[in-house]
This record gives C-alpha cells, sequence and structure tokens, in this order.
C-alpha cells in the first residue's frame, strides 16, 4: 500500500510549533528585561539564577518574573479558551467570556468587596474564580433546560442572559461602593503587575487540567467541525465533548480573568492567528493558541511599558489598542474564515 | 480490538427497524414502522417531501433517537451498543454535510478512522492503508492535498463517501447522496455507491429523490407516505401509476427504460408543451395566467410553471 497520503496529514507544523515556542520565550525574556528601570540582559541572567540582593535582582524576582508568569498563564489560558469556545460554537466571534464566565468573576469579586469588605488581591481572586465557575455551571444549566439540552445555541443564549444580569448587578454594586467601583475599574481593564508571585503555583493546576481537557477535546471538536450528525455517525459522544470542552473553557477563563481581568480581545483575536497558521485541525490550533496568546499578552505587556513612560500602559488597555485595528486589518483582509 | 484487513470485503449486515417511532419536539413523524434491510444489495427509500425518509435514515443511523421502537443491527439493539461499535458497522452520511474551510480531503478522510481508535492508539498503520485505499476507490488520491472547497460539488460528494469508506463498515447510509450535483455527477455518485456495493459485497441503503435513478440504481425501494411504508420491493414492483398518483399524487405514466429495462417515470402535466409545437402559441394565451396560478398550488407541476412565465414573458415584449 502506498503512503500517499502521509505527506498531507504531517505538512511541516512541527516547525511552526518550534517557532511559536520561541516566540513566546522571547516574549517572556523582553518581559523580564524591559521595564522602568534598565536591566542590562547579564544582570537578569545573575538575578535569575546568582542573586545577590541587589536592587536589580529585587526588580526582577519579585516584580517582572511574577508578571511574566502570570502573562505565560493568562495568555496561553485565554488563547486556548478562545480556540475551543470558537470551536464548540462554530462561531468565529466567540471569545472565552462566552458562557458568563468573565463577568461571573467580576461581579463575584465586586460582591465580595461590597458585602464582606475583601481587600486583598489574593483573596479577591479567589472570589473571582468561584464565580467564574458558578457563572459557568449556572449557564450550563439555564441552556440546558429546554427540551433540546445544551447546544450552542442555547448556551450562547443563555451565555448572553446570564452576562447582562451580572453587568447590571455589577453597575448596581459600583454606584454604591466607591473602593469596588475602583477594583473593578482596574480589573475591567486587566493587567498582570502586582499580582502576588505565591498565586501563580495555586492557580496553575487549574490552568494544566483546562489544558489537559483541552487537548483531549481536540478529535472532538475536529468531528464536531463536521457537524452534529458526521460526529455522531463517527462514534463521537456529542455530550460527552461539549462537557469536557466547557469544562476547560470554564477553568482557563476562569483562572486567568479572576488573576488578570478581563483582557478583551486576547481569546477573540488568537485563535483566528492561530488558525492562519495551523488549519482546521485542533489538535495544531489549540497549541498553536496558547503559545501566540502568551506570546501577544506578553508583548502588549512590554509595549505598554515603554510608550508611556515613566508610567505604564495597563495590558487590556495595550490589547485593545494593538488588538482593535489588528482585527479590523485581519477581517478585511480575508473575509473571517467560516467554521 | 482487531482490525480487519483493510477495506477490502466486508461482510453484509443486518439491518431493522421494529414498531419505530421518531419524532422532533412535538411532532411525531414517523410511528410504528417496521422495515427489514438485511442482505447484500442497494435499497432507495423514496416518497414525497416531508414523508418522513430522511427522518427514518436517521433514526436508523441513530441519529436520532427513538421515542419507541428499536432499530436492530446484527442482533442488537442499536440503542444499547457503544456509539463506536456501532461506528464499526454503519457508516451514514447526511444530507449535504458541511466541513469547515481550508480542511484537506486526506484530513477529512482521516477523521473517518475515528471508531478504529483509541486514545492510547491515535493513528497506525493501519488507519493509513485505510485512508489511502478509500481514496483509491474513489479515484481522490490525487487529490489527497487539495483543500475541500477548492473542489467540484461530485468531487467533493466522493471525498465524503470516501470517508465513509475509511470507516471500514459492511453497512452504507446515504441520505440524498445527490443532493445539489447535476445529472452527471448524480449518475456519477451512484454509479460509485453501485461499485461499492456490487464488488465490496455492502449493504447500502440511501434516500434518493430522483425516482428514475433510485429505479435504475436500486434492487429494491422502498416508499413512504406520512411516515409510512406504502409499498416495497423491486423497482417495477413498486414503480406503478397507481403508487405515483397514491404516494406522491402525481398522474403519471410508467414506461420501460429503454437503457437497462428498469420502471421509467414519466410525470403527464396538462400545460407540457408538445416537442413539435412552435413555442408561440395564440390557443395558450388564455390559459396562461391559469397556469401560473396552478403551478403555485402544486410543486410537482413544475413544468407547467416554466412554459406559463416564458409565454407570459413573450407576451410582454
Amino acid at each position: 500500500m502506498s503512503v500517499a497520503v502521509l505527506p498531507v496529514l504531517r505538512r511541516h507544523r512541527t516547525p511552526v510549533l518550534l517557532a511559536l515556542v520561541l516566540l513566546a520565550a522571547l516574549a517572556a525574556l523582553a518581559s523580564v528585561v524591559v521595564g522602568a528601570k534598565q536591566v542590562p540582559v547579564t544582570d537578569v541572567w545573575g538575578a535569575l539564577f546568582h542573586p545577590s540582593g541587589s536592587e536589580e535582582d529585587i526588580v526582577v524576582r519579585s516584580l517582572r518574573l511574577p508578571r511574566t508568569g502570570f502573562g505565560l498563564l493568562a495568555g496561553v489560558a485565554l488563547g486556548v479558551a478562545g480556540a475551543l469556545a470558537q470551536g464548540h460554537t462554530r462561531n468565529p466571534l466567540a471569545d472565552p467570556g462566552l458562557l458568563g464566565v468573565t463577568q461571573g468573576a467580576a461581579f463575584a469579586m465586586v460582591l465580595g468587596i461590597f458585602t464582606l469588605g475583601v481587600t486583598g488581591l489574593n483573596t479577591y481572586i479567589w472570589f473571582g474564580f468561584a464565580g467564574a465557575l458558578l457563572a459557568s455551571l449556572l449557564v450550563f444549566a439555564l441552556g440546558g433546560a429546554g427540551r433540546g439540552g445544551a447546544t450552542p445555541l442555547t448556551l450562547a443564549l443563555a451565555g448572553a442572559a446570564v452576562t447582562a444580569l451580572l453587568h447590571g448587578l455589577i453597575s448596581g454594586l459600583v454606584l454604591i461602593d466607591q473602593q469596588a467601583m475602583d477594583t473593578y475599574r482596574f480589573w475591567q481593564a486587566g493587567a498582570l503587575a502586582g499580582r502576588d508571585a505565591g498565586l501563580l503555583p495555586q492557580l496553575l493546576p487549574f490552568v494544566l487540567a483546562g489544558l489537559v481537557l483541552a487537548m483531549v477535546n481536540a478529535p472532538g471538536l475536529n468531528a464536531l467541525a463536521l457537524g452534529e450528525d458526521v460526529a455522531r455517525s463517527l462514534g463521537h459522544r456529542i455530550r460527552l465533548t461539549r462537557a469536557i470542552g466547557i469544562t476547560a473553557i470554564t477553568l482557563l477563563t476562569g483562572a486567568a480573568v479572576a488573576a488578570c481581568g478581563a483582557l478583551a480581545f486576547l481569546g477573540l483575536i488568537v485563535p483566528h492567528l492561530a488558525r492562519a497558521l495551523s488549519g482546521p485541525d485542533h489538535r495544531w490550533l489549540l497549541p498553536f493558541a496558547g503559545l501566540l496568546g502568551a506570546a501577544l499578552l506578553l508583548a502588549a505587556d512590554v509595549v505598554g511599558r515603554i510608550v508611556a513612560r515613566p508610567g505604564e500602559l495597563e495590558v487590556g488597555i495595550m490589547l485593545a489598542l494593538i488588538g482593535g485595528p489588528f482585527f479590523v486589518a485581519l477581517v478585511r483582509r480575508r473575509k473571517v474564515v467560516r467554521l | 480490538m482487531t482490525l480487519p484487513a483493510s477495506s477490502s470485503t466486508p461482510a453484509p449486515s443486518g439491518l431493522a427497524a421494529r414498531g419505530l417511532r421518531l419524532g422532533y419536539g412535538d411532532r411525531v413523524v414517523v410511528d410504528g414502522l417496521s422495515l427489514d434491510l438485511s442482505g447484500a444489495g442497494t435499497t432507495a427509500i423514496i416518497g414525497p417531501n416531508g414523508c418522513g425518509k430522511s427522518t427514518l435514515l436517521r433514526g436508523l443511523g441513530r441519529l436520532l433517537k427513538p421515542r419507541g421502537g428499536q432499530v436492530v443491527l446484527d442482533g442488537a439493539d442499536i440503542a444499547r451498543m457503544p456509539t463506536k461499535e456501532v461506528a464499526r458497522r454503519m457508516a451514514v452520511l447526511p444530507q449535504a454535510p458541511q466541513a469547515p474551510e481550508g480542511l484537506t480531503v486526506a484530513d477529512l478522510v482521516a477523521r473517518g478512522r475515528h471508531p478504529h481508535q483509541a486514545w492510547y492508539r491515535q493513528w497506525s498503520p493501519g488507519d493509513e492503508a485505510a485512508v489511502d485505499a478509500a481514496l483509491a476507490r474513489t479515484g481522490m488520491l490525487e487529490h489527497a492535498a487539495s483543500p475541500l472547497d477548492e473542489l467540484s460539488g461530485g468531487q467533493r460528494q466522493r471525498v465524503w463517501i470516501s470517508m465513509a469508506l475509511a470507516q471500514d463498515t459492511g453497512l452504507l447510509l446515504l441520505d440524498e447522496p445527490t443532493t445539489y450535483l447535476d445529472l452527471a455527477h448524480q449518475v456519477e455518485v451512484l454509479e460509485l455507491v453501485t461499485r461499492l456495493q456490487r464488488d465490496d459485497g455492502r449493504t447500502v441503503v440511501m434516500v434518493l429523490h430522483d425516482l428514475n435513478l433510485a429505479a435504475r440504481y436500486a434492487r429494491r425501494l422502498v416508499a413512504m407516505r406520512d411516515g409510512a411504508v406504502v409499498a416495497q420491493g423491486a423497482p417495477a414492483e413498486v414503480l406503478t401509476e397507481e403508487l405515483l398518483d397514491a404516494v406522491f399524487g402525481l398522474p403519471a405514466k410508467v414506461i420501460e427504460d429503454p437503457v437497462t429495462g428498469a420502471p421509467l417515470v414519466i410525470p403527464l402535466g396538462s400545460y407540457a408543451v408538445p416537442a413539435d409545437t412552435a413555442p408561440a402559441d395564440t390557443d395558450t394565451d388564455t390559459e396562461t395566467d391559469s397556469a401560473v396560478g396552478a403551478g403555485a398550488d402544486d410543486d410537482d407541476a413544475g413544468a407547467s410553471v416554466d412554459t406559463g412565465a416564458d409565454e407570459g414573458a413573450q407576451r410582454g415584449r
């Protein structure tokens, strides 16, 4: 038997994957090196591996490293979650906030501040994460309540309804509570700086679990892209595939937005970029989206430190500034890909 | 799990419906239908729009969960079999399936191997050989690297059939495999399906719209109306003038196909233009309006609608 189909199935996607790993690594390096305080690369190396307690060492180790870590975590998570959301809904405009996760996180934080007077970032991040999970469960329950069960359409509608409701409640709460207002405003824009490094290892297991579920979901998503009937006839279990996908989106988005804020655009743009490189195969698209998400988020964060010296622009604002026109260009260059 | 030696000759399968009840929402489309589709051969399900033939095929292919009764595959209730196990015995191709943009032929056909894969064994030389063989069988091997959206409609349908073939099943269910194809491509696809049935010993069940093609390519016809089987058997037994009137409400003449000897349906219409008359006939002028009116009422009188519209346009000039 000839192997005529082999080259087609294994086109040069591995080199692209390696290039993306390199790109993300470079963005991470830039994030450690570039900042208000000039630290030469050699000193960064020293700070990482032979810390001497100098001022540079402290800046690198306690400020820039955690910041880079959160960038990697949130970038990978939102990139993958965006690709999952678009794949499950077959909607090119879907984003990780589709299931009400983002507003769920925001509402829980604001509520925590308002009712319990929660102040520390470390505490209300957990409120946010819990809120994200609860909102997703609520959306899933509402979306699955009809006779047809949970379909991408009913989930998107339930997500929109829950998002609108929570948004209204948040608006009411922040009008009453000044502290909640301030926290919410900064969270809404999205930022990587100022987070406690100790949170990283606590959030990491959730993100890792989400990533594993996402990769397990890839073959099922590939089949769902051919329509539910074809997927079912190929022996895929549709409900299980959907449940795994929704769990992955919730874990990834919940952890990312609770820690770093809404970060609009990232989960919407990145899957389109990744798809241009990977084609429609989710086994490649998902890792590509994760790496591109990290690279783009860190790059936006670095640029935000440069453009407004001596101050900084928050990464969420940078993302919108870069991402908005970029997305328009993408849509203009080639029509948004049909999923 | 052992693989059958590539996709050569799967055993013919037994498929039957027993007291099957199918529907969507509050609407019951098929109620208490029993049908035996066992044995090698090609069965075509025919019937007017909305008679439930596609619903029946979806039920047989477990794409639609029965409200009652059961579908029996090789002696077992399909609802109680693991869906992957069913997919190793039966391939179902829905009507006009869609693929994401940029998907290549080989990638699509490779997805047909899912029933033979497990999380610990994603892609094997056996999968590779099956994809290769499926594409060779449909003559699409040379297009393996092409994106699906660059192919013609007929080629695309052959690729979808290749995906079903890569599943390596003894049973093939096709829902209107000729939809949106011109006559030449319809014949091409049905010739291919016949080869798959005849040379490989597969059992093929398909829903077909075109009665003459159904009569020509199927060994057995199942005629449906209002969710029930009205007649079944050899095309010559089923496709009679009485049945066409009863099932489709279509006055028609049935003659013998000069090429194959199968029944050939000639619809009778009041306003069909005889071949030897000149296009502008003053006598028909008075009847033009009523022809258009009749056309709007009855889909099947398509020929008379066209005639009426053409003549109306000519008169207007």
